[in-house]
C-alpha cells in the first residue's frame, strides 16, 4: 500500500514537474500527435516487445536522394528520422526522439567519440526535484543513456539509445538523438569516429 | 507515544538476540535474504557518522564501482548534505520524496544494518548499508523497485 503510494506520489512528481514535455510530432506519423510528459526513468528495463518498433520508425531501407556520400548520418528532426546514406539512392532509416521545444538545432558536424553503455547524469533540474538522486550513475541496462553513444563533435550532443522506447517519435530531449538500444547498436556498428553528420529541419525542397 | 513503544519493543527484542548472541555487526554484514519489514534491533552505526556533505554517485554492476567511488569524489561540487535529525536520526529523503524526513539507524535480527523511518526493519522503505567507513558509505534500496531505479548508491564524504 504504501509502496503504491510512494509509486503515485513519485508519479504526480514527474508529471507536475513536466522535465522533459513532449509536443506533437509533425510528419512522422499520425499516430504520433499528441502530447506526452515524461520524465527520464532510470532504472527501467523495457521488454523485448517495448524495444520492437514497428511502423515508421521500424528500422528500414529506404528511397533517399541525397548529394552527401554514403556512410554519411542525416536527420531529420522534424520527421523524426535518422538516415545512414547507402549507395544507389538508398538509406538505413532510423526512428529516433529528437530535443523538445526550443532544443532543436541543425548543423554540420563529425562523430568524434564512440562509447558502449555510457555513463548517466542527471541534469540539474533532475537533481533539484529529486536531491536525493546520484550525481553519476554508471552505464548499463536500464540506463536512461541506452547502450550505445556517439559523441557529435563541437557540441554536447549525442546519438544515444534509450530505456524508454516509447519516446521514439517524439520531441523529449535536451537536443540529443535518441534511438532504440537495438538501433544504436546497429548503428554503432555501422559508423566510425569521423563520420560526418548533417542535422537538418527537414529535407530540401526539391 | 509511538516513539517510546518503539524503543520498548527494541530493546526487548535486543536483550533477546544480544542474549544469544546474534547481535548485529556491521563489519561483516551477513545477506538478510528474504527479510521484508523483520523487528529492528538498535543498529551498531550511530546516525551521527551519516552527517555531512556527500558525493553521491550509483552503480549496477559491481564491476563499476571503482570508477562510481571516483565520480562520487568528483560530485562534491553539488553534494548530498545530511543533517541531524531532531529525535537522534539524520535528515533524509526517500527514494521519490521531495521533501528529507528524519530516518534511523536500525538492525535486523541476521546483523544487517538499514537506514530508514522508525520501525520495522528492512521494510521497503528502507536501505540497506553494505558498507560504511568514516568517510564513505555504500547502501542498496531495499524495494527492488528502488534497487532497479537507483542501484547501489555511494557516499564518499567531502571535504
Amino acid at each position: 500500500m504504501k509502496t503504491h503510494k510512494t509509486r503515485l506520489a513519485s508519479l504526480l512528481l514527474m508529471g507536475a514537474a513536466c522535465f522533459l514535455c513532449l509536443i506533437p510530432a509533425n510528419a512522422g506519423a499520425a499516430s504520433n500527435q499528441i502530447d506526452m510528459q515524461i520524465d527520464d526513468q532510470p532504472g527501467y528495463t523495457p521488454s523485448a516487445d517495448e524495444e520492437n518498433l514497428v511502423g515508421p520508425y521500424e528500422r528500414q531501407i529506404v528511397f533517399f536522394r541525397t548529394t552527401e556520400k554514403p556512410g554519411t548520418i542525416v536527420v531529420h528532426t522534424a520527421d523524426r528520422y535518422l538516415y545512414l546514406v547507402q549507395p544507389d539512392n538508398r538509406a538505413i532509416r532510423y526512428g529516433i526522439g529528437v530535443g523538445r521545444d526550443g532544443f532543436q538545432w541543425a548543423g554540420v558536424k563529425s562523430i568524434i567519440r564512440k562509447q558502449e553503455w555510457p555513463d548517466w547524469r542527471p541534469p540539474p533540474e533532475m537533481i533539484q526535484r529529486q536531491p536525493y538522486l546520484p550525481r553519476f550513475m554508471a552505464g548499463g541496462p536500464g540506463n536512461p543513456m541506452g547502450a550505445r553513444a556517439l559523441y557529435i563533435g563541437g557540441t554536447v550532443y549525442r546519438i544515444h539509445g534509450t530505456n524508454q522506447p516509447q519516446t521514439i517519435g517524439h520531441a523529449v530531449s535536451s537536443g540529443c538523438f535518441r534511438l532504440v538500444n537495438g538501433d544504436v547498436i546497429d548503428l554503432y556498428g555501422r559508423v566510425p569516429v569521423g563520420t560526418k553528420i548533417v542535422v537538418k529541419q527537414a529535407a530540401d525542397p526539391e | 507515544m509511538r516513539s517510546s513503544g518503539f524503543l520498548r519493543i527494541s530493546a526487548a527484542f535486543s536483550a533477546i538476540f544480544l542474549a544469544a548472541g546474534l547481535g548485529g555487526c556491521n563489519s561483516a554484514q551477513q545477506a538478510d535474504p528474504g527479510a521484508i519489514g523483520v523487528p529492528s534491533l538498535p543498529s551498531t552505526i550511530s546516525a551521527d557518522s551519516l552527517v555531512g556533505k556527500w558525493g553521491v554517485a550509483a552503480y549496477h554492476r559491481d564491476s563499476d564501482r571503482p570508477r562510481t567511488e571516483g565520480e562520487a569524489r568528483r560530485q562534491c561540487s553539488n553534494p548530498y548534505v545530511i543533517t541531524k535529525g531532531p529525535n537522534g536520526g539524520v535528515m533524509m529523503h526517500l527514494a521519490d520524496q521531495s521533501k528529507p524526513q528524519e530516518l534511523v539507524m536500525k538492525a535486523s535480527a541476521g546483523g544487517v544494518n538499514y537506514l530508514g523511518p522508525a520501525g520495522s526493519a528492512a521494510t521497503p522503505d528502507d536501505r540497506e548499508i553494505v558498507a560504511i567507513s568514516d568517510n564513505t558509505f555504500t547502501v542498496k534500496w531495499v524495494s527492488p523497485d528502488n534497487s532497479n531505479r537507483y542501484g547501489t548508491m555511494v557516499y564518499i564524504r567531502c571535504p
